[in-house]
């Protein structure tokens, strides 16, 4: 590439982002070697940066954290949000409820009637649903939403009728002591 | 054995991506007990970034008074908005969406109050924001002068050009987190990043700051 001023300067930005291929780098590096006009114009960008910079540490006093959380802790309790703490045997309740584990099937591509509660008994591999290849996963019900293992939210089922995906091999991977699939 | 530049932006980048994997798992199993009734997850997920959300929301208002205000409206706004988000996307940076969003909208409501002044007002008004002309060449101002002139020249941008300057030169944020948290395409993203510092490199040039 010929570097010309114009070039250059349109790639300042990505010079000092660091952002620009090893050769266009090293062109631009030689054309603002050589060029007064150039250079200064880098120094401006630079100097900006600086500025910028400058606004980076933005100090948070002590205690304000604390208080905001408490605030707004009242703040959603007002407005009715759901805000309960767990109870300390909510493992050894997970636990118990394997037996109403629902594995929920995925419709990767097509399109599926809503179901209420599906319940696969399949653990692994591909399985064939309503003319659908789905991966099988194994999720746990909470209330009104289906949250899998690995902590994703999977389905609203007044959204989606049921319909989630999530995959075995993460489930077993980050939770496998606490789930098992049903047989 | 020499590592090469290239190389080192290879290991760099695989770093941060486990990082980043780690992290989302972490904001992924605090977001799912916040939704199964857990309270004390959700305060975790605030003292995660509370800090960062106020150094955002501060660097768009400039204004203490308005902080507090501004935070509960964000994270009140996150909390209800929980059941919608997808994990597909990083937590912060949808987090950094809705705090964009509201300051966004803060700072055109100010302008347009600005704009319903009397014109004369209206003048003082704008010029109150320039900073004093000082005759003597730019580095004779203080740091604390040069930020005050740098907040000043920020806050005459749009309000989408601050948003992105300040994601990306004061927050740090990536090309792509940039993405993510405005919902727009990286084509946007670089020219819009290119207009904002274009037109703030102008404003500071007629502060005689750079």
């Amino acid at each position: 590439m010929s570097m010309n001023c114009e070039k250059c300067r349109e790639l300042l930005n990505d010079y000092l982002d660091n952002e620009l291929d090893e050769s266009v780098f090293a062109e631009v590096e030689n054309h603002i070697g050589k060029c007064p006009g150039c250079k200064a114009e880098l120094d401006r960008l630079a100097k900006m940066r600086a500025l910028l910079n400058d606004l980076k540490d933005v100090e948070v006093p002590e205690g304000e954290r604390e208080a905001f959380i408490g605030a707004l802790r009242d703040r959603i309790e007002a407005e009715g949000g759901k805000v309960t703490v767990v109870k300390p045997d909510r493992r050894s309740w997970l636990v118990a409820s394997i037996a109403v584990v629902a594995v929920l099937i995925v419709a990767i591509s097509l399109p599926r009637p809503a179901k209420e509660n599906p319940v696969i008994r399949s653990a692994s591999g591909l399985n064939k649903v309503d003319n659908a290849f789905v991966d099988v996963v194994v999720i746990s019900a909470f209330d009104d939403y289906i949250i899998s293992t690995s902590g994703e939210l999977l389905a609203d089922p007044a959204v989606t009728g049921g319909q989630a995906i999530a995959s075995w091999k993460v489930v077993k991977d980050t939770h496998g002591d606490l789930f098992e699939p049903a047989e | 054995m020499r590592i090469s530049v290239s190389d080192e932006k290879r290991i760099a980048a695989r770093e941060s991506d486990e990082n980043a994997l780690v992290l989302r798992a972490r904001d992924s199993r605090l977001v799912s007990r916040t939704l199964a009734g857990d309270a004390e997850a959700f305060e975790d997920l605030v003292r995660l970034y509370y800090d960062r959300i106020r150094a955002l929301v501060y660097h768009h208002l400039h204004r203490e008074d308005e902080l507090d205000d501004a935070l509960q409206e964000i994270f009140l706004k996150a909390f209800q908005a929980l059941p919608r988000f997808r994990k597909k996307s990083n937590f912060y940076t949808w987090l950094y969406r809705i705090a964009s969003n509201y300051c966004i909208d803060r700072l055109r409501k100010r302008r347009l109050e600005l704009v319903s002044l009397d014109s004369s007002e209206n003048r003082d008004a704008v010029e109150a924001r320039l900073p004093a002309s000082h005759d003597s060449p730019e580095d004779s101002f203080t740091r604390t002068e040069r930020v005050g002139m740098v907040r000043k020249a920020l806050a005459m941008l749009d309000p989408i050009f601050q948003n992105i300057i300040v994601l990306r030169e004061i927050e740090g944020l990536s090309y792509e987190e940039i993405q993510e948290s405005l919902d727009i395409g990286m084509g946007t993203v670089k020219s819009r990043l290119a207009r904002a510092r274009a037109e703030l490199k102008k404003i500071l040039e007629d502060m005689d700051a750079i």
